[in-house]
């Protein structure tokens, strides 16, 4: 019944529900812009040039379009990571943790079985890296399905426990002759195929699969209806018969394995090699992109492109105007702050 | 409708914004030789890096005066350099920056690109690609953990030189250059061994890497060469810039006892003003300006003043004379510099530790000599023979006197 009413709700305003939903989106950008373009003032660089700069670089040289898709990639991954749980209710903040499992786990593959051809190799790896980042989320699913502790709890303070064992392993066993902070550099096999003559990888491509099949999934699938119920209110799914526990396990170690992935993207695409501490927060910005697209996979989409042009264009601007790393934060803080903030005047009427 | 309005104003300017990303054609890099041909006769020694005595000002009116090849206002030379921290941080970053804003003193042609926090490994690579498309034709990488981005692009692009602080790997145009501080740590041990009463010294390390156990070795023995009793305790925080971690080794380390500080960090600041508030001395590294830190418990400190050296090597690529060459260089020829001393620092103190740094700088006195033992009673270096410099960057070991574990 529920459901009915809903979708017929969605038919009928579903075009004008995407021109506000585009309308607010660069409605917030443009304030964003706004807002950066004064501090740029004040800082004493030129806005004009400063944006001609971030948009001609991102957007219009092929270099920099690459390099956005690069940033975006591990993003994209995280924040379905966080999407995906938050479809049967759950607080998925452990993105970076399950993150750093995943690239333990596929580090592990790397430099165990590096004799190993690409094609064997590199499946290894990526089943190693989902299974780091599902472990790590089980915990926590598991502790929530028992009733015992709240996952929003659990995911986060998880975060801190696993780039220790990271550091574990890397201080104690795995780093190269020369250095004690990294492993060795990757063997060949071991690294995800690139594509376009550019730094973008097979991950991209696996990221945008999982998109896909994350909207299939909610749209087409009996599992999707019954996330549906379950977010809906979970007692009521409960007493029609629906194994909520099970969901809540299944679909937070599903979530883990993708971040458990963008883990094993990161060491193995990106890096080629383990460093501690290698995440500058990737599993936190797909947190907040996922939140501020309210877990729609287009808008994850369009948000952690948007994102991805400000960091990428951001961190060019310190090489033209030469604008201090931190002024670029504050573009960034602006960027989250607003679409969290969601203006008052740009929110559309609930009817 | 206000929605209305607000699509039609949104459409209008992100139309403006694409027109304005698409205008520019700034996207092909304007691909600028670094002016390789200029047979320039001035020759400086190559073969002998080591010994240099780096500063050498008459080059730069020369490059001034006769540099108008083929443009006549772009600049002779544009540097890119980066940095793995934030310039500002009063320690390794910001000594390596000031080193490399020191060529741009000496030969104003050059223009330099900075780029600091830039990340490590792979997170590099764009920054210097950014910066050989805006024409870069030297790229100065002063993070450890830039050297192999940094060979990868080298390789990609014969026409740019690359030098690399702190590597090892050399290429056709990719080198590397950094200081000698393990003397210089035996000068603070000097110090630091004449001025605890405690007769304990505590070192806040970031890693137990060769280097830093080489440098906590040279510290002990300098402090044990003047006060036999002394010992040194070791902390580490694992990470090069984490300030809660530092000032909690700091405090735990002066909770222990400790009444001299030093540290192998990337910014001193924190240790530093830690054990100022504590009322423990400190001996400072990586840069001159951490002094500021330590009004009144500054017994004195060492920094990297690579400025010359920078100047030398970018001359040489300027006027093609640059090769690849592993350049380390110590106090001597003024790469490092010791900071003045703190107000609290006696005389006597003071001259016996700038005899040392004498003996050092005319190379009488030699910090490894054997016999050395290890904790254990283990010995590492034998009577009559010295430890190899190429020894010292995996040095797992400690001298007696030191409590803490070397890995």
């Amino acid at each position: 019944m529920l459901q009915k009413n809903n979708k017929v709700d969605q038919k009928n305003s579903k075009l004008d529900k995407v021109l506000n939903q585009v309308l607010r989106y660069v409605g917030m950008v443009l304030i964003v812009l706004i807002l950066f373009g004064l501090i740029l003032l004040i800082s004493g660089s030129d806005p004009i040039k400063s944006y001609q700069d971030i948009f001609s670089y991102t957007l219009g040289s092929r270099y920099g379009f690459t390099e956005v898709i690069v940033s975006m990639t591990p993003v994209l991954l995280t924040a379905l990571a966080v999407a995906l749980p938050t479809r049967v209710g759950l607080i998925n903040v452990g993105g970076e943790g399950q993150l750093y499992m995943g690239a333990c786990f596929a580090t592990w593959g790397a430099l165990t079985f590096s004799h190993l051809p690409g094609w064997v190799l590199l499946p290894i790896m990526i089943l190693l890296g989902m299974l780091g980042g599902a472990v790590w989320a089980f915990i926590p699913g598991l502790l929530k399905s028992l009733g015992l502790v709240n996952e929003t709890i659990t995911t986060l303070l998880l975060n801190s426990v696993a780039p220790m064992i990271v550091a574990f392993f890397v201080y104690g066993y795995w780093h190269s002759p020369m250095d004690t902070n990294k492993t060795a550099m990757f063997v060949p096999a071991a690294r995800l195929p690139r594509f376009f003559n550019s730094r973008i990888d097979l991950s991209f491509f696996i990221a945008l699969a999982l998109l896909i099949l994350f909207w299939l999934l909610l749209k087409y699938t009996r599992w999707g209806m019954e996330m549906k119920a379950i977010l809906g209110n979970a007692q009521a799914a409960k007493r029609n018969g629906i194994p909520i526990n099970r969901y809540w396990i299944i679909i937070m170690c599903a979530g883990g394995a993708i971040a458990g992935l963008a883990g094993m993207a990161q060491v193995s695409g990106f890096f080629g090699v383990l460093m501690a501490g290698f995440s500058r927060g990737v599993g936190f910005m797909g947190f907040l992109i996922s939140w501020m697209s309210f877990g729609d996979p287009l808008a994850i989409f369009i948000t952690s492109f948007v994102i991805s042009v400000i960091m990428t264009g951001g961190n060019y601007l310190q090489l033209t105007v030469g604008l201090p790393f931190a002024v670029i934060n504050i573009l960034l803080a602006f960027t989250l702050f607003i679409v969290l903030a969601k203006p008052v005047f740009l929110q559309r009427k609930v009817a | 409708m206000k929605s209305k309005i607000f699509l039609i104003l949104a459409i209008l300017i992100t139309s403006a914004l694409l027109v304005t990303a698409c205008q520019p054609a700034v996207e092909e890099p304007v691909v600028e030789e670094p002016v390789v041909e200029e047979p320039v006769v001035e020759e400086p020694d190559v073969e002998e890096p080591v010994e240099e005595p780096v500063v050498e000002e008459p080059e730069e009116e020369e490059v001034v005066v006769e540099e108008p090849v083929e443009e006549d206002e772009g600049p002779c030379l544009i540097i890119g350099a980066l940095h793995g921290g934030p310039i500002t941080d009063a320690g390794y970053n910001q000594a390596m920056h000031e080193s490399v804003m020191t060529i741009k003193e000496n030969i104003p042609c050059v223009e330099i690109i900075v780029a600091e926090n830039v990340p490590e490994e792979a997170g590099a690579t764009s920054t210097m690609v950014n910066m050989i498309q805006q024409g870069a034709g030297m790229i100065i990488a002063t993070a450890f953990n830039h050297q192999y981005p940094a060979i990868e692009l080298a390789e990609q692009n014969p026409d740019v030189i690359f030098q690399h602080a702190g590597g090892w790997e050399l290429r056709d145009n990719f080198g590397n250059f950094f200081t000698e501080p393990p003397d210089t740590w035996y000068m603070m041990g000097v110090a630091a061994g004449l001025m605890t009463e405690t007769n304990k010294l505590g070192f806040v390390g970031a890693f137990p890497l060769g280097w830093t156990n080489t440098f906590i070795n040279s510290f002990t023995l300098g402090a044990q060469s003047v006060n036999e009793s002394v010992e040194t305790i070791v902390a580490f925080t694992f990470d090069w810039g984490d300030s809660a971690k530092e000032a909690d080794a700091t405090n735990s380390l002066i909770n222990q006892g400790v009444d001299v500080i030093t540290m192998h960090v990337d910014s001193p600041a924190t240790v530093i003003s830690t054990a100022e508030s504590r009322g423990a001395y400190s001996i400072g590294f990586q840069n001159l300006a951490a002094q500021d830190y330590a009004p009144e418990y500054w017994i004195s400190g060492i920094g990297h003043t690579l400025g010359g050296t920078l100047t030398w090597l970018t001359s040489n690529v300027i006027d093609g004379t640059w090769e690849p060459i592993f350049l380390r260089c110590g106090i001597g020829a003024g790469c490092m510099a010791m900071a003045p001393f703190g107000p609290n620092v006696p005389q006597e103190v003071q001259d016996q530790v700038l005899e040392v740094k004498d003996a050092i700088v005319d190379g009488e006195l030699t910090v490894f000599a054997g016999p050395i033992f290890d904790q254990e009673g283990t010995e590492r270096v034998a009577e009559g023979e010295e430890l190899p410099v190429a020894m010292m960057g995996s040095v797992d070991w400690y001298v007696q006197g030191v409590i803490g574990s070397p890995q």
